[in-house]
């Protein structure tokens, strides 16, 4: 019952601003942000309550030509508490952090921001395949409306692309899932988990599957050579929405890997492994040099995007426990630190409608707050210890480690001194240097964007020096979720246990 | 329980309330009140060393170490990694030095930086600097000494680029914090091999690192490939943090910052944490002899590199610079041959004569309107007769003028040098310690050729510089000169050669005799060394201590002999020749071999590789899609919504297609 309110909640939430002013601006501002604020509370006992919330199933409707009745299916653990937690979070942040971008047109904007947070929420939630790619896929409709409504110049094209890209990957994962329903007649993760049933499949069927379900998440994250649409999204995108879908929508590839691929292909996983993890350190070290090229900021960020959940990427593919609990970490801390950094370059463009490497330039003499602020999310970004991004690749890292594979770790942990090549390249560009007659007027932030940067920077502490609760709630389910590949890449023989159920489900 | 946690969370409150007050008062003219701030940055380093010498009260009898404080849990690594200070007596000296040195540092920095706008902020991250370096040497664990780890770095950088309107210290300040992220990352992988070498009982935890590197199990680890790779790595990340070849090169250009900064960061605190973390690994290090032996030559090669560039610098403090790296070289050439506690007593006395030196430096640019040329210097021993004085304590010091602290420091390593056992068959011990003397001549005469250009000769100083010039005020020369006093009197601490008075050896027993006492055994198993060792020891601690002495009265008779008269030339001119390219060498030839060509293939990557290829291939789907939806280009100027509905029909069919081998076998 929670669960499913909390599903309604965004969508109750969207139709409630839809009645909102839409000639003021700020009004329609407030209601969204008290809205959002309150689903974020709403959200809240996901990670508190020391019980998870009782789960939902029933039976929703028979897919068409198959035997398979999709469920309605909603269930909590850790790692979706933890997610959640990021997206409720991120998208007063968002709504906050558009203000000034989108003026008077809130309304309409917010409108789309709650029914994408509502479908992430969902996708998060929901434990069967079409209900998860019905939500999945349904994200991307008021991304591309916000995108293409209230983008940059160029948000037609950049938003056509992005839908473009982002569609043909997952359009394989549609039809994986409608086969699947047809060939063994369900849909359930749970069922498919439990039962293993994936496995009864020819090793020709079970490939296309995997191929369709990683690359779905790999354009998602996006994950290397998948990454086309990434930097000019991110680039035309208004603030808020860059923040939700750099900081949470993001996430929801590395996540549809660790829920989906890992446990549903645990052999296919630990056979490709290598594929990925290459991929994984390609992405690390080209997005990492390509920020370091980059003038256009939002390019520089998306680019260091793609390096930093690289490394999720890398860590979920070595299966080991500590770096999925680090990828686990590192998705959340990343989710903050980067949305910290949009808001704030949202916050400049804002003022001086530009934000290329050489556009600014001794800033921290006229605006230290700004200075201070957006050198504090340069430094989480770095994965400075003591925050929550450095708990996050520590992990990783540490996870990654293995004598025989040491290469990886090697060259994985570039990552970290590129990182602070090209982030105190941008840091000097603009802050600091002689002060530029040409930026004379240029007011520091305000309290709205103080309030809206701060808590971030505040959490990142916090988890930095605290992933307790992250490492332990999200961290644990995803390590669990990653238990079957492990075993099998490291060649330990199959549990008991599992093979019972496999000839239960024969017998069946 | 003892409260060790106010020790970090002292200054850490001066650097918040500071560092709020700072930005909150950035659209004022002056700032806020200078007393506040000042009177905060200074009481609370001070209050951390009275928290410090509380601290070492209860373990100067009785017990060696106080229990362990965990706090919290903070990463999931092994049994679950708490966040954890420990206080045993390595942490007690370097924690009585910096927050002692650094309270004295702080006190000279209110009146050094007292006009400067940035005052506050300055306070601020001087505050900040000592909760890092605080940190760094009370972590009971890898990870928590890490924290402090990277934290001083960001400091340095934060401080080097204090004055961030100039690009040049820019450049320096974000030189500092890469080169040592190449070390911080050599710092985590040594770290990563470590705890896969433990096994099954593997923790960070430096308790439980020598539990099992002093047993058996650990012990027979020895030499094996993991070891070796986790000696060499965390050895790159003292490297970093301790100015060695190759990662030296920064530590010149961090001259850039501020005076006290170069005082505090760059010369007695944050520089001599790689030999900490050498100490704290004491147990690791002494099983890769390998890595020991090319922690010894990689010591001395820097020492002599020091010595030699100190010898052609005009700049005050980049002589001063190239006098640390060379003297950081002396500290891990004696953590190579296994002498840990004599490295630590250098890293002591070093820590007050060159903060000394640097004070004094800084007093003297500061009566100069920050002229650094010493051409431009001379005769000002009337002028700043407190200054003066001072100096010529640190100077005694650091050339090893019999009783000053730097002789009984040096004079320790060059004896341990010479009695280390046979490296690989090779002598190299008695080798490096001959080529330590000759370094230590270098030292005694770069060093007394600053004396001389900055007081003892001519004067060169303009007229109108030379009116205005004065005596620091008491706020400055008091630290100075209490420093000066400091580097006289540490060298009571440990008369090599006389057995009797060695306290602080006896004090850092407890911390490392075991792995000191392992490299003995390998020494006493050459029967040659064995043999030699016992009868003739004090003799040739004798010996080499008149070697030593002869060498400082040498130096500086050459120093007298050439540079008495001043410079040749009086107007500054950037470096050249010779000079130049011993300095900006090791630069160049990083900028050729990695920083071009890893910016060229950044570009490449970006411009080419991305561009062209990837891009090229989304507009090819793209425009496959747009063609089976049909109508793309008119579409798409009229309405998005359809066009994107008509391409995704066309990309099913697409994908529907490549799919149907699969489902034609599977129906």
């Amino acid at each position: 019952m929670y669960l499913t309110a909390l599903l309604a909640a965004p969508f109750a939430a969207a139709l409630l601003a839809c009645f909102g002013s839409g000639r003021d601006g700020a009004a329609a501002t407030r209601l969204a942000l008290v809205l959002a604020l309150a689903i974020a509370a709403l959200g809240v006992p996901l990670v508190t309550c020391l019980t998870a919330p009782g789960a939902v199933e029933h039976a929703w409707f028979s897919l068409a030509g198959t035997g398979a009745v999709v469920q309605f299916s909603l269930a909590s653990d850790g790692l979706t508490a933890w997610l959640i937690q990021l997206v409720t979070f991120l998208v007063p942040v968002g709504l906050l952090a558009s203000r000034d971008q989108v003026g008077e047109r809130m309304r309409e904007f917010a409108v789309a921001v709650l029914v994408m947070e509502g479908l992430m929420i969902g996708a998060l939630l929901s434990r069967d395949l079409v209900l998860f790619y019905l939500c999945f896929e349904g994200m991307l409709i008021p991304m591309v409306v916000l995108m293409a409504l209230f983008g940059g110049t160029d948000r037609r094209g950049a938003a056509l692309q992005f839908f473009l890209y982002t569609m043909l990957g997952s359009v394989g994962l549609l039809v994986a899932i409608w086969y699947i329903a047809q060939t063994l007649q369900t849909t359930s993760l749970t069922e498919l988990m439990d039962s293993r049933m994936l496995a009864t499949l020819s090793s020709g069927e079970q490939v296309a599957l995997f191929a369709a379900f990683a690359l779905a998440f790999a354009v998602k994250v996006p994950l290397a050579p998948f990454h086309g649409w990434q930097a000019r999204a991110y680039a035309e995108c208004p603030t808020g929405a860059v923040v939700l879908l750099s900081g949470a929508m993001a996430k929801l590839g590395t996540y549809g890997l660790i829920r989906f691929v890992l446990p549903l292909f645990p052999e296919l996983s630990a056979e490709y492994a290598n594929l990925f993890i290459i991929l994984g350190l390609v992405s690390v070290i080209a997005g990492a040099l390509m920020a370091w090229a980059a003038t256009d900021v939002k390019r520089l960020i998306a680019f260091s995007s793609l390096s930093h959940l690289g490394l999720v990427v890398v860590g979920i593919f070595t299966f080991s426990d500590l770096a999925l609990k680090g990828a686990a970490v590192q998705m959340v801390a990343h989710g903050i630190s980067v949305a910290a950094l949009f808001v704030l370059v949202g916050a400049l463009e804002s003022r001086a409608l530009k934000r290329g490497i050489d556009d600014f330039g001794g800033l921290a003499g006229r605006a230290p707050i700004l200075a201070t602020l957006f050198i504090g999310a340069a430094l989480a970004s770095a994965a400075l210890p003591g925050t929550a991004n450095f708990a996050g690749e520590f992990l990783l890292l540490m996870g990654v480690f293995q004598p025989r594979q040491w290469w990886i770790a090697a060259i994985a942990g570039l990552s970290t001194i590129l990182t602070a090549v090209y982030l105190l390249r941008l840091v000097q560009r603009w802050f600091y240097g002689p002060r530029r007659a040409d930026l004379a007027v240029l007011p520091d932030l305000g309290v709205r964007e103080v309030v809206t940067v701060a808590p971030l920077l505040a959490l990142s502490l916090f988890f930095g020096f605290y992933p307790k609760p992250i490492s332990d709630q999200a961290g644990t389910v995803a390590s669990r979720l990653g238990a079957e590949a492990r075993r099998v890449a490291s060649g330990a023989p199959a549990p008991v246990a599992v093979v019972e159920t496999k000839d239960a489900h024969a017998a069946r | 329980m003892y409260p060790l946690w106010l020790i970090p969370v002292l200054p850490l409150v001066g650097f918040i309330v500071n560092g709020l007050l700072s930005l909150g008062s950035a659209g004022s003219k002056r700032g806020p009140s200078r007393g506040f701030v000042a009177a905060l940055a200074v009481a609370m380093p001070l209050l951390a060393f009275l928290v410090t010498i509380g601290a070492t009260a209860h373990i100067w009898n009785g017990p060696t170490t106080l229990p362990i404080q965990t706090y919290w849990e903070w990463l999931p690594i092994g049994k679950g990694l708490g966040f954890g200070l420990q206080f045993d007596r390595l942490t007690a000296l370097m924690l009585l030095f910096i927050t002692g040195i650094g309270t004295l540092i702080h006190l000279y920095s209110v009146g050094y930086m007292r006009e400067d706008r940035g005052f506050a902020r300055f306070m601020a991250y001087l505050n900040l600097f000592m909760a890092s370096m605080i940190i760094l040497v009370l972590g009971d664990s890898l990870p928590v000494t890490f924290l402090g780890w990277e934290g001083v770095g960001l400091c340095s950088y934060l401080l080097i680029g204090f004055w961030h309107q100039d690009h040049a210290n820019n450049d320096a300040a974000r030189k500092a914090f890469v080169i040592n992220r190449i070390g911080d990352l050599g710092f985590l992988l040594g770290a990563f091999c470590l705890y896969l070498a433990m096994g099954k009982d593997a923790s960070l935890r430096y308790v439980d690192i020598a539990d099992f590197f002093q047993g058996d199990a650990g012990k027979a680890l020895a030499s094996t490939p993991l070891i070796v790779a986790a000696c060499a790595l965390l050895f790159l990340g003292c490297t970093g943090k301790s100015a060695q070849l190759p990662l030296l090169t920064w530590l010149p250009d961090a001259m850039a910052g501020p005076t006290p900064v170069s005082a505090l960061i760059h010369a007695a605190t944050m520089v001599t944490s790689g030999v900490y973390l050498a100490a704290r690994l004491s147990d690791v290090f002494v099983l890769a002899p390998a890595v020991m032996t090319a922690i010894t030559l990689i010591g001395c090669a820097t020492a002599v590199y020091g010595a030699i560039a100190g010898l052609v610098q005009w700049d005050i403090k980049k002589v001063l610079a190239y006098s640390t790296v060379s003297q950081l070289g002396f500290m891990f050439m004696a953590v190579g041959v296994g002498a840990f506690d004599v490295a630590l007593y250098h890293v002591f006395t070093h820590a007050f004569f060159k903060a000394t030196l640097f004070l004094g430096a800084g007093s003297v640019i500061h009566a100069l309107h920050h002229e650094q040329d010493l051409r431009r210097m001379g005769g000002l021993t009337k002028v700043l007769p407190l200054t003066y004085s001072s100096m010529v304590f640190g100077w005694f010091a650091i050339i090893g003028m019999p009783l000053g602290s730097g002789f009984m420091s040096k004079d320790l390593i060059l004896e341990r040098l010479w009695a280390a056992p046979d490296m690989f068959g090779v002598q190299v011990g008695k080798l490096v310690c001959v080529v330590a003397l000759i370094t230590a001549l270098l030292t005694a005469i770069y060093m007394s050729r600053l004396m001389y250009y900055v007081f003892w000769s001519p004067s060169r100083v303009p007229a109108e510089v030379k009116a205005h010039a004065h005596e620091a005020p008491f706020v400055m020369s008091a630290p100075v000169l209490l420093l000066s006093f400091g580097s006289m009197v540490a060298g009571a601490m440990w008369f090599g050669a006389v057995p009797q008075i060695n306290a602080f050896e006896l004090w850092l027993r407890p911390v490392v005799e075991h792995a000191q006492g392992a490299t003995a055994l390998v020494a006493s198993a050459d029967p040659h060394a064995a043999a030699a060792e016992p009868h003739d020891h004090s003799a040739l601690a004798w010996a080499i201590a008149g070697c030593s002495i002869a060498v400082a009265f040498f130096g500086w008779l050459i120093a007298h002999l050439l540079f008495r008269r001043g410079p040749k030339e009086s107007e500054p001119r950037p470096l050249s020749g010779f000079a130049a390219a011993w300095t900006s060498g090791l630069d160049r030839i990083y900028d050729l071999v990695i920083a071009k060509p890893l910016a060229a293939l950044a570009w490449i990557v970006a411009r080419v590789i991305d561009q062209a290829l990837l891009t090229g291939v989304l507009r090819g789907i793209g425009e496959v899609s747009g063609f089976l939806g049909e109508g793309y280009v008119a579409l798409q100027r009229s309405r998005l919504r359809i066009s994107v509905t008509l391409s995704l029909l066309g990309a099913v069919v697409v994908v529907a297609y490549l799919l149907m081998p699969v489902l034609s076998k599977a129906a």
